[in-house]
Parts: structure tokens; sequence; C-alpha cells
């Protein structure tokens, strides 16, 4: 009996000491074979348009660095958010940081980002990026690094207006007029194509004709304005046009419709351009881009890298070599031409490019005019999420009710100034 | 035998032996048979539910969940859940969805089990079939069901079409009007084949000398399912439907995929709410205290629920 208790405990104490080590182990920085290992988890890693630029960037990181290997693997989108969300909250999250942009805030509100002030100070990034770099800005610090900001274009199939008679519009006006006349046609043509489930989409939809107008959810002190004249008349040319697309569809139904020769306009970022390449060849020589027909061009932040808050000073340090790294002009020209979209550093369009992707030109200029359709007050930037179902919410009332116009902006209204509530 | 047992028995008397009574050797064998059960629940499911409770105690900007204990302790995360007038709404979409999905997926089970009870040509190929949904995944049943009832070029606004129930199309998930039929259809699918399950289990045990008297007394089919059918049924019946009741009732699979609560909060049932105020709006907290209640609300379902069933077994 004696024996084996000793037995016991022996077994017990190695149990407890491979548990221990096993703790140990998972307390500092991954290592494999002597390598320090950063998880970089993305939801670009296997997107046909975006990962060719991160395999390049992180070869010539690893390059560099011997000593320093990038686990970089795919999380879908859909769940992208939610999964960091949970691994920052648990105390576990990734060493790089890549996250959709509209998010970035409400991770650094919550001190999940580590402030890279002092860093981007000794770079040129705050010089030459886009303006919609201060998108990274919370309580007067940095907390990122924007990779990709955009204007929305209009993108449209010639044949589908030549036939119905319409020129390509340049007013909202101009865009219901053209909208109706390609609907009013027989066939399964629509004359605008949107999302009109709800969906976070609707967000960016809505808030594209809100910011063509001149107009936005709130002003930078707080005040919520999204029942002001302005205001109403967006959500009114929302409707209408809305009612010329097709019903209870997502984006990606929308863009295979758009590919298909079903759809005769949409308004979206750059990147929708990589899909258009992918159109049969007798609908791709009909599809074509250029200015949205609003008078202010709508535009947003896509993504963003950051640095989590709390990494070892060895992890942060190899991060940030990664981050600085993507901002080089050599990576961020490669950016925009294997990307077909501008990187945000100044100059990062060449010639090489251009000639690759004449539509580039047409989107580095929407990207230098854009007006960020992301809310300006502090109180609804950390509270996007919020933000974004109260105003899909409004879209699909404008989408699938008779609701009065002014009776979806009063409601959406208080719900606005409802935010950060509790 | 005798022999060799004997000197022993003359020459090592056993010491008085407290002999265990056949009783207690039974309580023991049960206990060890039940205690890695009970350690593995205790583990998987006490320490979630101690942390969701902590949680929901909790009042800040809940950002480490790993360290609860530097958030203050509060109330206020139940008072502003259970003050917030869209508890009200979320609990009554969470009973409309439950009992939409419940009654017409026992329906169904009941009615498919007893065909299946009875014999018939291609029965073998017929019985898989229909227990078929029972395997697949709910959001695959979501995926399939979201192209299905697609609003512009969805399969089932082209059948409605074809017989000429509906002259226009209908966006079944963009409508608050049709967005909760449209997440109910799905859920039955998939859940009626557990009934079918369980209701033909118990038809099979009810012995056919209970239905050859009912003929012989003169019983029409009606009377007999009434009198024999129904009766055999009603505990198995009670036991599936409160199964099915409490896991519908905080259902998500189907719910997230294809309306992610809207349109308009119109299938936003407490499950989804969770789901919000955690990961999209990152109120842990009011998040955790919506999960409490939820657990409140389904546990005296199940009290109820469990009356019913053992009236039905006596």
């Amino acid at each position: 009996m004696i024996a084996l208790h000793r037995k016991l405990r022996r077994g017990l104490a190695v149990a407890a000491a491979a548990v221990l080590l096993a703790a140990a182990g998972g307390c500092g920085p991954s290592t494999e074979d002597g390598k320090l290992v950063l998880e970089f988890p993305s939801w670009q890693a296997d997107d046909e348009s975006f990962s060719p630029f991160w395999h390049e960037l992180i070869a010539a990181y690893e390059n560099a660095h011997p000593d320093v290997d990038i686990d970089f693997y795919q999380v879908p989108f859909d769940s992208f958010v939610a999964q960091q969300t949970t691994r920052f909250a648990a105390g576990d999250p990734p060493d790089i940081v890549h996250l959709p942009s509209s998010n970035a805030v409400e991770f650094a509100a919550r001190g999940w980002l580590a402030p890279l002030d002092e860093r981007l100070a000794g770079t040129d990034v705050l010089r030459t990026w886009t303006p919609l770099q201060e998108q990274m800005k919370w309580d007067g610090h940095y907390y990122g690094l924007l990779l990709l900001g955009y204007g929305y274009a209009l993108f449209y199939n010639e044949q589908l207006l030549q036939q119905a008679g319409v020129q390509v519009p340049k007013t909202p006006e101009q865009l219901l007029t053209a909208a109706r006349a390609v609907s009013a046609k027989q066939g399964d043509s629509f004359g605008f194509g949107a999302t009109t489930v709800q969906n976070p989409d609707n967000y960016t939809e809505l808030t594209s004709f809100l910011v063509g107008n001149h107009a936005s959810w709130s002003e930078p002190d707080g005040k919520i304005t999204a029942d002001t004249e302005r205001a109403r008349t967006a959500l009114e040319q929302y409707r209408e046009v809305l009612a010329t697309a097709p019903p209870g569809i997502q984006s990606q139904q929308r863009n295979e419709l758009f590919l298909n020769g079903q759809i005769a306009m949409l308004v979206d970022g750059p990147f929708l351009l990589s899909e258009v390449e992918g159109a049969s060849a007798e609908v791709r020589e009909h599809l074509k881009v250029t200015a949205p027909p609003f008078d202010v061009v709508p535009g947003g932040v896509s993504n963003s890298l950051h640095i989590p808050a709390g990494a070892e000073p060895e992890v942060a340090d190899a991060v940030w070599d990664f981050v600085e790294l993507a901002s080089q002009p050599r990576w961020q020209e490669r950016y925009t031409q294997l990307t077909g979209v501008p990187a945000p550093r100044e100059g990062s369009v060449t010639e090489q490019a251009l000639a690759e992707t004449p539509e580039l030109e047409l989107f580095a200029r929407l990207a230098d005019e854009a007006v960020d359709i992301f809310p300006e007050s502090p109180q609804l930037r950390r509270n996007y999420g919020r933000v974004g179902d109260a105003v899909a919410a409004a879209a699909i009332r404008l989408i699938a009710t008779d609701l009065p116009v002014a009776q979806v902006a009063q409601s959406l209204q208080r719900d606005l100034e409802g935010v950060g509530d509790d | 035998m005798t022999d060799v047992l004997a000197p022993a028995r003359t020459t090592r008397p056993s010491p008085p032996k407290r002999r265990r009574s056949r009783a207690q050797r039974d309580r023991i064998f049960a206990w060890s048979m039940l205690t890695p059960t009970i350690a593995a629940v205790g583990l998987l499911m006490a320490y979630p539910i101690y942390i969701a409770i902590n949680l929901s105690f909790r009042g800040g900007e809940i950002a480490d969940l790993q360290n609860l204990g530097q958030y203050p302790l509060t109330l206020g995360n139940y008072a502003d859940v259970i003050t917030d007038p869209q508890l009200l709404g979320d609990i009554w979409r969470s009973i409309v969805y439950t009992v939409g999905v419940v009654v017409p997926a026992f329906a169904i089970g009941l009615g498919l089990a007893l065909l299946l009870n009875k014999t018939f040509p291609g029965k073998r190929i017929v019985r898989p079939l229909a227990l078929l949904p029972w395997a697949v995944p709910g959001v695959a049943v979501s995926a399939a069901f979201s192209w299905m009832l697609d609003g512009s070029f969805g399969v089932i606004n082209y059948l409605l079409r074809s017989v000429g129930l509906i002259e226009q199309n209908v966006a079944w998930l963009a409508s608050s009007d049709t967005a909760m039929t449209a997440v109910i259809i799905p859920t039955v699918w998939k859940f009626y084949p557990f009934f079918t399950l369980v209701l033909v289990a118990a038809l099979q045990a009810i012995p056919g000398d209970l239905y050859e008297a009912a003929r012989l007394d003169g019983a029409s089919a009606w009377q007999q399912f009434r009198y024999v059918t129904w009766p055999a049924l009603r505990a198995p019946a009670a036991l599936a439907i409160v199964i099915t009741g409490v896991g519908v009732f905080r259902e998500f699979d189907f719910i997230f995929p294809l309306t992610g609560g809207g349109p308009d909060d119109a299938t936003t049932t407490l499950a989804v709410r969770i789901y919000n105020e955690a990961f999209e709006y990152f109120t842990f907290g009011a998040s955790a205290a919506i999960g409490v209640v939820t657990m409140v609300i389904a546990g005296a379902l199940l009290l109820m629920a469990g009356r019913s069933v053992r009236e039905g077994m006596n």
C-alpha cells in the first residue's frame, strides 16, 4: 500500500511538473526550433487578390529575419472579428494583429492594442500616408498602420445603360433615372445592385448616400445628425434607388449578378475590380468604372496592422519590424501592383502598375478626395458595432417597409443618441 | 474443493468481518460508475456556468476575462437587461420561434413515425431518407436554405410562382413579415427526425394484442390511436418535446447565418442577442446577464415540462 502511494505520488508529481512546464511554455513568446514564431491570422490569407502580396512580404521578412517565422493562416471573414474579440478578451491575442479598420477603434478603446506613436515618429508614415490614417487614432494616439483607404466608385454595365437609353449618371437624380430605366425593361435586369437583407454592408451602402449628400450621422462633438434635412434626402434617395435592386440578396450575390450582366450599376470600393476581371469575356467588355454620382466622394478604411497591448518586448519589436517593412515604398508599390488597389503611401501608383491597371488612376484620385463614412463622434466610433446595427436596421426599414422616411430618420436619431448609454 | 478449503477454515479462523449488504455494494458500484461522468460534467459545465454568473455581476468595460476580479461587483447588468424593453421582445420572439418549430416538427415527426411503423414497399429506403436531416449540421442547412429562400432566384419562390400561390417573388429573409417563418422552416426540417426516431421506438414497444383487442371491440382507426397508441406515446412525446423545446429555445445555428437577427430585429431571439451583446457590442457583462436570464427561463420551462413528463409516465 505504501509502495502504491509512493508510485501514485511520483506519478502525480510527474504529471504536475508536465502541466507546469506546458503552462510555462504557453506564457512566453512562441518558439519552434529556437525560432520566434509570430502568429498572423487574417481573412486575406487565401484571398486571390491579397494573399500573393502577403506571401511575398512574409518571405522577404523571413529572409531578413532568419530567427523569426510567421505563421500566416486563414480565418473566414464572417467570424474574424468575433474570433479576435474572444482571443483578446481571453488574454491570448495573436502576435501580428490584422483587423478590419472599422473595428480597430473598438479594440483600441478597450486597451487591447499598443499605441504606435513613438514607433511611427521614427518613420515617414504620418507625412506620406493618406489622410485616412487619422482613422487609426483613438484618444490622441495612433494604434495602427492603415493598409487600405479608398473612395467608393460607380461600377456600371455600359451595355445595359445603352439598351435602356440612359447615360452614365453623375448625380443622384440621374442615378435614379438610369436605375429605373434599366429595371423597366423586360427581362431579369436590375437597375441597381445593393445588399437588401440585413447585413453590415447596409451601413456602408446607406452611409455612402449620406456622405455623398454632404451629411453624416454625427458631428465630431458627438451631436447626432441622422434627422437633418440632408440626411432625410439621402435616405429618400437610398430607398428609391434600392427599389430597383434585386430583393433579399447579400453583397456576394449582388456581385455575382453584376458579373453575370444582370445588374446595371453598383457602388463599391476598388477591390471589386479584381472580381470584375473574373467575369465572362462577353460581359467583362461592358463593365466599366467611374466616379460615384455624388457631390462628395464617400470613402472608407479597409484594413490595418496592429501590435497587441502587453506583448513581450521581443515580440512587439519583431511585429513592428514587419509593420514597418509593409510601409516601405517598395512594398507599398508592390501592394498596388499585386492587388490592383492604391496603397495608402503617396506615390505608390507607379507607371508599371498604371499600365497593368489603368483604373488605378481613378481609384487613387477618389482615395485622395474621399470623406470617410466611419462616424465622427468618438462615442459612436468606440461603439461601432451598435451603430452599424442601428443603421442597418434603418436601411431595412427603408427597403422592406412603407414607413415614411421622416419616421425612419427620427427612429435612427433616437437609436444613435442611445448608443453608449449602457 | 471442500478438502482444500477445510484446513484453512480450521487453522486460520477468519476475524469477524463486517460484510456489506447487497444494497450498499450496488450503491458503491453505481457511484463508482457515475463518478467519472460527474467529474467531467462538473468540469465542463459547472466552470463555464460559474464564469458566466461571475461575469454577469461585473461592471465597467470588461476587456480581460481572465482577471474578472479587477472589475467591480454590481447588479447593474441585470438592472439594465431587465428594464430594457427589448428583452421582452427577445423573449417573445424566442417563444414564437420555439413553438413555431416544435409544433410542426412534432406533427411531421408523429405522422412519419406512424407511417414508418407500418409495412409498405420501399420502407427500407424511405426510413433513412426521412431521418437524414438529423445528421446534417445546422450551419450547412442554413447555407442551403439561404439559397433556396433567396428573394430573387430562390427555388422556393420559383415553386410558389409555378403553382400560382404568389405572383411576385417574396424576399423571405429581408422582410420583417416573413423572416421568422423563413428561419422556422429550416429548423423544422432539421428537428422533425428526432421526434420520428423517439416515436417509432415507442410505437414498436406497443404490444399488437392491444390493437387486436381494440379491433375485436369494434374500435375505429381513430379510436385505436386515441385509446391505444396515444397513451403509449404520451410520455416519450412529452420528453422529446421538452428536449427539443429547450434546444430550439436557445438555438443560434439557423437564425444567425440566415438573418443575423434581422431584419429590424424581427428574428432576434435571446441566443442571437447574447451573441450580439458580446461580439458585436463588446458588452460582456450584459451578454452574460442575458445568458443567465435565458438559463433561468429554460430551467423554469424544464421544471414545468418535467411535471408533464412525470404525469405522462404515470
